[in-house]
C-alpha cells in the first residue's frame, strides 16, 4: 500500500459528531428549512444548548408601554399582576378580571413571540406550545370557569390549554412550581390569593431555571410579592369605540402602572400608560382616547368616533 | 381452648340443629358434621359448641386470599374452605418450589389455620393432590411438573369435583381412582350414563384435571399485564431501604415493558409485610410510559403512605393497564435551542399529586348552548389520543369562529341580576349583581340563541320547556363587561311566563 495512504487513513475516518452535524444540516435542507449559517457551523460542544429563552424576552408590542421596561419582559423570571381594588380590602369580580385580562394577552404576546423565534425551524413537527392555568377552586367558584371560545376570542389555543383546579391556595404554588420546572410549556398563568416570599421565591427560582415564564395574578388589595421581576398594576378602561357599531363594546384598554421592574427600579416612579389591545394584530397599542366620556356623548357626535377612528 | 376439648359448629335446620364442623379432638372421638347436637351431647357430654358463622368464615377466607398475594397476582378462594394460587414465575423467588409451599404451610400454621397444600401443573389436579393427596403427616403434595398424570393415578374419584350421584355411578360401575378412568375408552364411558351431560360433565372434568382442557378462572383481583416482584431475606424496614428496590423493580418493568414495545398505563406497588399484612400504592399516567425515572417520581409521591410496620418482606410491581409504545424518536431540531417537552409526564406527575379531576382540558361538544358547547374532561384521560405526534394527527380546528365574542370566564350557574330594561327587546340600563348596582355605558345584542328544538318535540303540555335566550354584551361605568341573558320573551308562545335576566360569563 502507498505509504503515504496509510498515513492519510487516520485523518480520513470523520469524527462523529462531525458526521451528525453533516447529516443535521442534510435533512433540515431536504425539509426545505434551511438553517442559519450559525448553526450549522457551530461547535459539536454547544450539544448542552441553553434552554428555549433563556436569553429571550418578549415585548408588549406598544412602544410607550415598552420603554418602561429596559429589555422587555424577561422569560426566565415571575411576572406579577395586579388589579386595582375598588373596595377597601376588598375586591370585585371586575377587579380581578383586569389583572386576569392583562396575564391572558400577556401569554398571548408571548406564544407569538415563542413562534416567531421558532419560525425559522418550524415544521410540521414541532409541537404547539403548552400554556398552563393553575387557581385554587373557590376562585373558580366566584369568577366562573375559563372557556374555550372565550379564550380563543382573545388568541390563547384551546387545544394546548391545561387547566389545574386544586382544592387549597397552597397547592396551587405548588403546582405552579411544578409546572415550571417541567420545561414543557410556553408560560404558566397562575391566580391565588397571595403569594407570600417563600412561594414567590421558589417560583421565581424554577422559571429562572427553565426559562418558562410565570405570570402570577394576585388579589387586588393584597400584600404584593418581593421577588418578582416586574410588578403591574392594572385598571380597565372605557373601551374604544367601534367605527361601525358606536353602541358596542370595543376594543379592551387598560392602564398599565409598572409598580416594580427589578431591572430599572426608577420605572414605578413613571405615569400609568394607557393601552389598547388590537385583536387583528395581536399586540398593545397605544389608546389615543383616554377621557372617561359621560355616557350621553356616547355614540352621538362624531367628535368621539372621529377620535376613536384615528387609532385605526 | 385446649386441644383436647371436643368443640364442634352448629346450625340449626330443617331437623333440629345439626354439626357443621368439628375439631380434631371431637372426630377422634367419633362426632361427625351431620348428626344431631342433641345425639351428639348425648354419647359425650363434654362436647362444646358454637354457632358457625358462615359469613365471617368467608371473610376471613377473603382475608387469607388477600394475604395469598404474597405469592403472586392470581389467585381466588375456592368453595367454602379453600384458595387455589397460581404461583407461575414466582417460585424462583422463594427458592424453589419446595420451599414456597413450606413457606406457605409454615405461615398458615403460625396464623392458627389447619392447612393442606397441592401443587401441580393444573387447578384440577392441585385440587386433588390437595384434598386428597396429602400423606397423613405432611403438609403438602407435589406433583412435579408433567408428571400429573402419574400422581393423580390412585387418588380417588371424588378428587374429581363431582357431584354426588355421578360419583356414585362411578363407584357402581367400579372406577374407583382416577387411573381407571384413563384406560377407558370415552364414548363407552358415555353409553353408562343416563344422559350425555353427565358423561361430558365427568370427562371435562378429566381432562381439566390432565390439562388436555382449558379451565377459566377468575382471580380476585384483575391480573396485570407484567409483574416483577423480589422477596427479602431481611425485611425492609427504612424509606432509603424501600425507596431503592422500588426502582430496581421500576428498572425491571421498564426493560420488560420496553422489550414488548408496551408502555404502562396504571402501576400498582404492592408490598407484603412480615406479620402478614398488605398494602398498595397506585400511579397512573396519560401515555404508556416505559420509563423507569418517570414512574418512580410517580410512585414516590405516595410513599409516606406506606408504613413499613415490621417490615416489608416482598414488594411487587404490576402494570395493571399498558398500551402499545410506538418506538418514538426525540424531537430532532438544531444544536441552537433545546425543544420545549411533551407536557404528558407533568400531567401526570400533577394528577398523581392533587387528583385525576384537577387537572383538565377542554373539548368542544356539538351543541349550541353556551354551557354545553364544551365539556372539561381529565387530561388524563384526552392527552394520550394526541400524544402520538409521530404519527400525525389531523385534530380538527375548534368550531368557532375567531370572533366569537363568547366570555373568558363562564359561570358553572348563571346567578340572576336585577336589570331595568326597556321592554320587549332593549338592552339593559343598569343592573344589580352581587349587590352592586351597575350602570351599563354601552351593550351590544341580542343574540338569540334559541333552545334545541329537537328536545322539546316529545315534552307534555306541563314539563317544563326551555325557552329562548336573548344575550347581550354590555359594559358598565367602569369598564367590565358583561354578557348577560334575558331568559325568555315577551312576545309569541313564550309569553307565558316572565322572561328573567342572568348573568352567564365575564369577559377577561
Amino acid at each position: 500500500m502507498d505509504p503515504r495512504l496509510s498515513t492519510a487513513l487516520p485523518t480520513l475516518l470523520p469524527d462523529k459528531d462531525a458526521v451528525i452535524e453533516s447529516l443535521r444540516s442534510r435533512i433540515l435542507h431536504i425539509e426545505k428549512h434551511a438553517p442559519r449559517r450559525g448553526a450549522v457551523a457551530s461547535s459539536p460542544d454547544s450539544a448542552a444548548s441553553p434552554p428555549l429563552g433563556r436569553r429571550f424576552t418578549w415585548a408588549l408590542g406598544c412602544p410607550a408601554a415598552d420603554d418602561l421596561l429596559p429589555r422587555g419582559l424577561e422569560t426566565n423570571s415571575l411576572h406579577e399582576v395586579k388589579g386595582q381594588p375598588s373596595a377597601e380590602r376588598g375586591a370585585s369580580a371586575a377587579d380581578w378580571m383586569a389583572g386576569i385580562g392583562f396575564a391572558a394577552r400577556l401569554a398571548v404576546r408571548r406564544i407569538d413571540a415563542l413562534a416567531a423565534q421558532q419560525g425559522a425551524h418550524a415544521s410540521a413537527s414541532t409541537a404547539r406550545p403548552w400554556v398552563l392555568w393553575c387557581w385554587p377552586r373557590q376562585l373558580s367558584a366566584e369568577l366562573g370557569s375559563p372557556s374555550a371560545a372565550g379564550l380563543a376570542s382573545l388568541g390563547l389555543d384551546p387545544s394546548r390549554l391545561i387547566i389545574v383546579e386544586t382544592a387549597r391556595a397552597g397547592d396551587a404554588l405548588n403546582a405552579i412550581e411544578e409546572s415550571l420546572r417541567a420545561q414543557s410549556l410556553a408560560v404558566v398563568i397562575g391566580i391565588t390569593e397571595e403569594a407570600e416570599l417563600t412561594p414567590a421565591r421558589r417560583l421565581s427560582l424554577a422559571a429562572g431555571e427553565t426559562a418558562t415564564p410565570c405570570l402570577l395574578v394576585t388579589h387586588p388589595a393584597a400584600e404584593s410579592a418581593a421577588a418578582t421581576a416586574t410588578r403591574w398594576r392594572v385598571k380597565r378602561l372605557a373601551s374604544a369605540a367601534q367605527p361601525f357599531e358606536p353602541r358596542a363594546p370595543g376594543a379592551s384598554r387598560f392602564s398599565l402602572a409598572l409598580e416594580r421592574c427589578r431591572a430599572r427600579p426608577e420605572s414605578s416612579a413613571r405615569p400609568p400608560v394607557f393601552v389598547e389591545w388590537n385583536d387583528e394584530t395581536r399586540r398593545f397599542d397605544l389608546a389615543a382616547v383616554v377621557a372617561d366620556l359621560p355616557a350621553e356623548s356616547r355614540g352621538a357626535g362624531g367628535g368621539a368616533v372621529a377620535a376613536a377612528v384615528r387609532t385605526y | 381452648m385446649p386441644s383436647q376439648q371436643p368443640f364442634a359448629l352448629i346450625e340449626s335446620g330443617a331437623h333440629g340443629v345439626a354439626i357443621v364442623a368439628v375439631n380434631e379432638a371431637a372426630a377422634h372421638l367419633g362426632i361427625e358434621a351431620g348428626t344431631s347436637l342433641t345425639d351428639a351431647r348425648a354419647a359425650h357430654p363434654t362436647l362444646l359448641s358454637r354457632p358457625a358463622e358462615p359469613e365471617k368464615d368467608r371473610i376471613a377466607l377473603l382475608k387469607l386470599a388477600r394475604w395469598a398475594g404474597r405469592y403472586g397476582p392470581n389467585r381466588h378462594i375456592d368453595g367454602s374452605d379453600g384458595l387455589w394460587i397460581d404461583i407461575t414465575g414466582v417460585a424462583h423467588l422463594f427458592g424453589g418450589e419446595e420451599n414456597l409451599l413450606d413457606d406457605m404451610t409454615q405461615h398458615l400454621m403460625s396464623f392458627g389455620v389447619a392447612v393442606q397444600a397441592g401443587l401441580a401443573d393444573t387447578l384440577g389436579a392441585a385440587h386433588a393432590l390437595a384434598r386428597f393427596g396429602c400423606p397423613p403427616d405432611a403438609a403438602w403434595a407435589m406433583a412435579p411438573a408433567g408428571e400429573t398424570r402419574e400422581a393423580i393415578r390412585f387418588l380417588p374419584v371424588e378428587a374429581l369435583r363431582l357431584d354426588a350421584p355421578r360419583i356414585l355411578l362411578l363407584k357402581r360401575l367400579g372406577l374407583r381412582h382416577i387411573g381407571q378412568l384413563y384406560d377407558i375408552p370415552r364414548d363407552s364411558l358415555a353409553r353408562r350414563f343416563r344422559s350425555s351431560d353427565a358423561a361430558a360433565a365427568v370427562l371435562v372434568r378429566l381432562d381439566q384435571a390432565l390439562g388436555m382442557a382449558e379451565e377459566p378462572r377468575r382471580p380476585m383481583q384483575p391480573p396485570p399485564v407484567l409483574s416483577v416482584a423480589r422477596a427479602f431475606a431481611e425485611p425492609l424496614i427504612s424509606s432509603e431501604a424501600l425507596e431503592a428496590f422500588t426502582h430496581e423493580l421500576a428498572g425491571d418493568l421498564a426493560a420488560a415493558l420496553a422489550a414488548k414495545d408496551l408502555g404502562a398505563r396504571v402501576l400498582r406497588l404492592t408490598f407484603y409485610r412480615a406479620d402478614g399484612t398488605s398494602g398498595t400504592i397506585a400511579a397512573a399516567m396519560s401515555t404508556p410510559c416505559h420509563d423507569a425515572d418517570h414512574m418512580m417520581a410517580l410512585l414516590s409521591e405516595k410513599f409516606s403512605n406506606i408504613e413499613a410496620g415490621f417490615g416489608i418482606d416482598i414488594l411487587r410491581l404490576d402494570a395493571v393497564r399498558a398500551g402499545k409504545r410506538e418506538a418514538s424518536q426525540k424531537g430532532f431540531t438544531g444544536p441552537q435551542g433545546a425543544a420545549l417537552r411533551d407536557p404528558s409526564e407533568l400531567v401526570d406527575r400533577l394528577a398523581n399529586r392533587f387528583g385525576r379531576e384537577a387537572i383538565t382540558v377542554l373539548q368542544p361538544q356539538g351543541s349550541h348552548i353556551p354551557e354545553r358547547a364544551e365539556i372539561r374532561l381529565p387530561a388524563l384521560d384526552v392527552l394520550e389520543a394526541q400524544s402520538s405526534s409521530r404519527v400525525a394527527r389531523y385534530a380538527p380546528p375548534w368550531p368557532y369562529p375567531k370572533r366569537a365574542l363568547r366570555p373568558a370566564f363562564m359561570l358553572s350557574r348563571p346567578e340572576p341580576i336585577a336589570v331595568t330594561a326597556g321592554v320587549p327587546d332593549g338592552s339593559p340600563a343598569s343592573f344589580i349583581w352581587r349587590r352592586v348596582e351597575r350602570r351599563v355605558v354601552r351593550a351590544q345584542g341580542p343574540e338569540r340563541i334559541a333552545p334545541e328544538w329537537w328536545r322539546t318535540l316529545y315534552l307534555d303540555a306541563d314539563q317544563k320547556r326551555p325557552r329562548t335566550r336573548d344575550y347581550y354584551r354590555i359594559e358598565d361605568q367602569q369598564g367590565a363587561v358583561y354578557w348577560v341573558f334575558r331568559h325568555g320573551l315577551y312576545e309569541g308562545e313564550e309569553a307565558t311566563e316572565r322572561p328573567s335576566w342572568f348573568l352567564h360569563g365575564l369577559f377577561a
